[in-house]
């Protein structure tokens, strides 16, 4: 599923942009221009560089689409001309980039999504538990699962956020979030 | 003319030595920090110098103001976070070095390119301060719509073989300046009902998300070893500053000139800033270049142009506030309401009324640019060690630099989950070979293109031609159009070429 997504990802990217641009040209068209009779309006920026998007977006993906009908028509003249099983499933199993490139070697593709999972709980998670807590806790699962060891999966996240909330929290008074009941007045102990 | 030796002479006093050390070493570690920029590192200062003489004030404000736009490539250059948004260009060429273990010699580069850029901007500033102030009121909303397309217009030539996927980036960066409240009539723009989102979308979580956080998502999956030829490399910190031999060779001294001018004039001009300045340096820099493919993939020359080019638009942007009492850029705002404090009022008096004052400035601006040099170096021989750490021990202290500075920036939640959101785009773009500094350029100039693009037409009640009826705008436009028609021009010449060649 993975290596499908990989393979058709930047066609899929390039729908994305096309269908998104599309949609947020036609929600420009609606920006009030208020009493305004300039020929160029609040919309007319937004959609100038959407539709830039839009059009090159579209124009790439002919081009992918066409170059590959033509990768594919070598492929099998390829595969026709020569002992066809055993090149064609090699050729299945290399992945490659979306310029035909290999791939640069991921020993641990997942680890992107982890790292992402791992952000987006830690955002979520802030309101209601405060800044010292997340990041005591997130910070040090996080180390863990990367394979770090348990004493520097214990004192980095410490130290760094001491120092966070040294430098941000005390000293600059930026209003780090506190969370709520309990965790707020855990915070009110440290800044 | 005794008066302003004098002057600047004042500068080299001890306890004026001892404030410009001290602001210096303030500003590389504040700078250095991703979430305080250089205006911050200078407002956090406002209060200590009230009790300070009006001398030793601004020489603290401006010593701390010069090394934190130099520090911010230090991060810029590590970790790929811009320290201060004036680095984000550095992040392009000082970061794949860096990746390369010649962290230090990025971190040399953009040492002495920042020194040498500031001290240009200074010599301007002692030099030609009340002239370049006329110069910079001649330019009107034409003016700065040219100088920002002939910046974006650099993208074809950027991004040769590739200029499809460039200019679709540049179309995000520049619609992504749009969101938020429109300049000139107010309306909601891309809102959607966010309060925040009204303020628009802030550049700092943006350049993190795309820079950082994708680079973090991409290094993760790796097996996080350090290797040992990057830390033997990076260990070469002796010869870290670049020999005379090396900034002298072909193109650079040009194109030091070129950046270190084109910073300037850029700084002179209020509201434009050192972070254009940047971006704005390296793309010319980029587009006279004869090996254009180089730039990107870690070569000194990408340091040079950016940083030489913000330190003396840092520079230039004192020339409009003190000749005229304009503020070029945030942190002169700032430092103009330090002037009020201290009961002096910048303006043509104050080069009358206060020679002595205005020259310890200037002079404490050359020994600031001077001190970060020296300040520095053993800065360079900490952070080289950095390189030794495993990314698994690493990654997690980028994620909460970057958090914490996207969040100081305005303390707002939204820019952090803008920072994700861009740092997931930024990996898809990557991993397709999408260009993203077309991004950066299309957002840091889009705003500036914008606005002036509709104040001009405005202006002229819908005259197109007050475009082209002035002559800095035509050139600047007719340089953007060359530079856009150009690299597809001299293409199409050489696919006839070649074609003729088959035929015969």
């Amino acid at each position: 599923m993975l290596q499908r997504i990989t393979k058709h990802g930047e066609v899929i990217f390039l729908l994305v942009l096309l269908l998104g641009s599309a949609y947020l040209i036609s929600i420009a068209m609606d920006i009030p221009v208020g009493r305004s009779k300039a020929i160029i309006t609040p919309a007319t920026w937004p959609i100038l560089s959407l539709g830039m998007v839009a059009i090159f977006s579209a124009l790439l993906l002919v081009l992918r689409i066409v170059r590959r009908d033509k990768q594919d028509a070598a492929k099998a003249i390829q595969a026709e001309a020569t002992s066809k099983d055993a090149i064609s499933e090699e050729s299945a199993e290399v992945v490659t980039d979306a310029e035909g490139m290999p791939t640069e070697e991921a020993t641990h593709p997942q680890r992107a999504f982890y790292t992402l999972g791992f952000l987006v709980v830690y955002m979520a998670a802030l309101p209601y538990l405060g800044f010292v807590a997340v990041t005591l806790i997130t910070m040090s699962v996080y180390m863990l699962s990367l394979g770090a060891k348990r004493i520097y999966a214990v004192l980095i996240p410490l130290c760094m956020t001491g120092l966070v909330v040294g430098i941000f929290g005390i000293a600059l008074k930026v209003p780090l979030p506190r969370g709520i009941s309990l965790f707020r007045e855990l915070s009110q102990l440290f800044y | 003319m005794l008066e302003a030796l004098t002057g600047m002479l004042s500068a080299l006093a001890p306890l004026n030595l001892l404030i410009l050390s001290a602001g210096t070493l303030f500003g590389l570690v504040c700078g250095a920090l991703p979430g305080i920029s250089g205006t911050m590192a200078v407002v956090l200062l406002i209060p200590i110098t009230y009790s300070l003489s009006p001398t030793a004030a601004f020489l603290l404000l401006i010593s701390t103001y010069l090394s934190a736009v130099f520090s911010g490539s230090i991060s810029a250059i590590l970790f790929r976070i811009p320290g201060a948004p004036e680095a984000v260009a550095t992040t392009l060429d000082g970061y794949p070095m860096a990746e390369r273990g010649e962290s230090s010699k990025a971190l040399g580069w953009a040492i002495s390119a920042s020194a040498c850029g500031g001290i240009f901007g200074t010599l301007i500033l002692i030099t030609l301060a009340p002239q370049m102030a006329k110069f910079a009121l001649s330019f009107g909303s034409p003016e700065y719509f040219a100088l920002a397309i002939a910046g974006i217009s650099v993208i074809s030539a950027m991004n040769k073989g590739n200029e499809i996927k460039g200019f679709i980036c540049a179309g995000l960066g520049l619609f992504l300046a749009t969101i938020g409240i429109d300049p000139m009539v107010g309306s909601n723009r891309f809102t959607f009902g966010s309060a925040e989102l009204m303020a628009g979308i802030n550049f700092i979580p943006v350049v993190t998300g795309l820079f950082a956080i994708s680079e973090v998502m991409r290094k993760i999956q790796g097996d996080g070893k350090v290797d040992p030829v990057k830390v033997a490399r990076s260990k070469n910190t002796k010869s870290a500053l670049p020999s005379i031999k090396e900034w002298l060779m072909p193109g650079r001294p040009a194109l030091f000139a070129r950046s270190a001018t084109l910073g300037t004039i850029i700084g002179i001009l209020p509201g434009v800033g050192a972070t254009t300045a940047a971006v704005m340096a390296y793309s010319e820099g980029m587009r006279w270049s004869k090996t254009p493919e180089k730039w990107g993939t870690g070569i000194p020359e990408g340091i040079l142009a950016p940083e030489s080019s913000n330190n003396a638009a840092a520079n230039g942007a004192l020339v409009p506030l003190m000749a005229l009492g304009i503020p070029g850029s945030a942190t002169t705002a700032v430092m103009l309401g330090a002037f009020i404090i201290h009961g002096m009022k910048p303006g043509p008096l104050l080069f009358t009324d206060h020679l002595p004052f205005v020259y310890a400035i200037f002079g404490g601006s050359l020994v600031a640019n001077i001190l970060f040099v020296l300040y520095a170096k053993p800065f360079i021989k900490a952070y080289s060690h950095i390189i030794k750490v495993p990314y698994s021990l690493l990654s997690p202290i980028i994620l909460l630099l970057c958090i914490v500075g996207c969040y100081s920036v305005r303390n707002s939640m939204m820019d952090i989950w803008v920072m994700l959101g861009s740092g997931l785009c930024g990996y898809v773009l990557e991993r397709y070979k999408f260009p993203i500094v077309s991004i950066i350029l299309g957002l840091v100039l889009g705003v500036l293109a914008e606005s002036e693009f509709r104040r001009a037409l405005i202006t002229s009640r819908g005259d197109f031609s007050i475009f082209f009826d002035r002559p800095i705008s035509l050139v600047l436009l007719c340089v953007a159009a060359a530079a856009f028609i150009l690299p597809f021009a001299m293409e199409a010449i050489r696919h006839f070429r070649g074609s003729k060649k088959a035929a015969a």
